[in-house]
């Protein structure tokens, strides 16, 4: 199979799993560990990336499909992960009733586990990006920038680069 | 409504979300050009959210399907997601194309960027949880969910098949002992 169809249907699977927010879990198993496009910490800092562009912070997957299979890789990607739930979320539009009480309590039902999810996203990214002293205080002081002050979170990221161009390498 | 109407929108809306923001950017977007209410877009927002993939994604394509069709979804779509994509296509030309001394300062600046991403993901995903896991039963739904994905193969496709029909049983019994007083 080429290369970039295997991303195409990789992301299409990736897409389809992430409730709540974007599956990292799923797709660092994928990218990481199945498929071995890049190491953990390359596909940390490609998620990094993907927060100092404008757009949804999702568009990090244009990288893990690049890594995959080139620039063909990242459009497979972009492609996979948002036209199926697209045409899903069309498809329930027109032939579902919105607001039924069965759907809403579907709605609640995936609360915790997208919950669970983005838990388990959290780990994966610690695991690729912090590897010492230095890393673990850049990440608690970025937690602490955006949840307790009201700078822009974006600015920690900023931060971050200067930060590791300084102290680290 | 005129596609190309649609697709500046959600291009500027894009465009704004630099760094995050973006479902608030989207509601600005709604607001301004007075195309849906606000309570038509909350319901959306949650439809979006109820089935998989990206939610800003799913409700950019719904919005946009809502004002002119399959047309419509694809104009809002492209939007939304072409001005990161090309930008970020350079980006990965540069990073994954070897075109990068990573063994330099750029490494570290690299590493540290990671870092905070974690950081500013973390805040974020505390927001989340304090709404979506308050108290005993969920918590514990987002536990084994968290276990699954980490640490089984299939883990997420695990968690969908067993802990969502728990979830719709727990909330039913949860929504008929309301009924009652």
């Amino acid at each position: 199979m080429s290369g970039a169809l295997v991303v195409l249907l990789s992301f299409a699977r990736l897409g389809l799993l992430s409730f709540g927010s974007v599956n990292l879990a799923a797709m660092g198993q994928v990218v990481v560990e199945q498929q071995h496009w890049m190491t953990q910490a390359q596909f940390a800092q490609s998620y990094a990336l993907g927060q100092l562009l404008p757009g949804p912070n999702v568009l990090c997957i244009i990288l893990y499909g690049y890594a995959g299979a080139g620039v063909a890789g990242g459009a497979a990607a972009m492609l996979g992960f948002f036209l199926p739930p697209a045409l899903l979320v069309v498809g329930g539009f027109v032939f579902t009733q919105r607001g039924s009480p069965l759907l809403l309590r579907l709605y609640r039902a995936l609360l915790p586990i997208g919950a669970g999810l983005l838990l388990a996203g959290l780990v994966v990214l610690a695991r690729g990006s912090v590897n010492g002293w230095a890393t673990g205080a850049v990440a608690g002081l970025s937690f602490v920038l955006a949840r307790f002050t009201p700078l822009p979170p974006v600015l920690a990221v900023v931060l971050g680069l200067v930060a590791g161009a300084l102290l680290l390498k | 409504m005129p596609l190309p109407r649609i697709f500046s929108g959600f291009l500027r809306a894009s465009l704004n979300a630099f760094g995050g923001g973006l479902n608030a950017h989207l509601l600005t977007l709604i607001r301004r050009e007075g195309w849906l209410s606000e309570a038509e877009f909350a319901e959306y927002s949650t439809f979006a959210q109820t089935l998989p993939g990206s939610n800003n994604g799913n409700l950019s394509a719904l919005l946009g399907y809502r004002l002119a069709g399959v047309p419509g979804a694809a104009a809002a779509l492209t939007g939304l997601l072409l001005p990161g994509s090309l930008l970020m296509s350079v980006v990965a030309w540069f990073y994954f194309g070897g075109r990068l001394d990573l063994t330099s300062r750029l490494g570290g600046a690299l590493q540290g960027a990671a870092a905070a991403a974690l950081g500013i993901s973390a805040a974020a995903a505390l927001n989340i949880l304090r709404h979506t896991v308050g108290s005993p039963v969920p918590a514990l739904l987002a536990v084994c969910t968290c276990l699954l994905a980490l640490l089984v193969h299939e883990g997420t496709l695990i968690a969908l098949a067993v802990l969502v029909p728990v979830g719709m049983l727990l909330g039913r019994r949860e929504g008929s002992s309301r009924q009652k007083p």
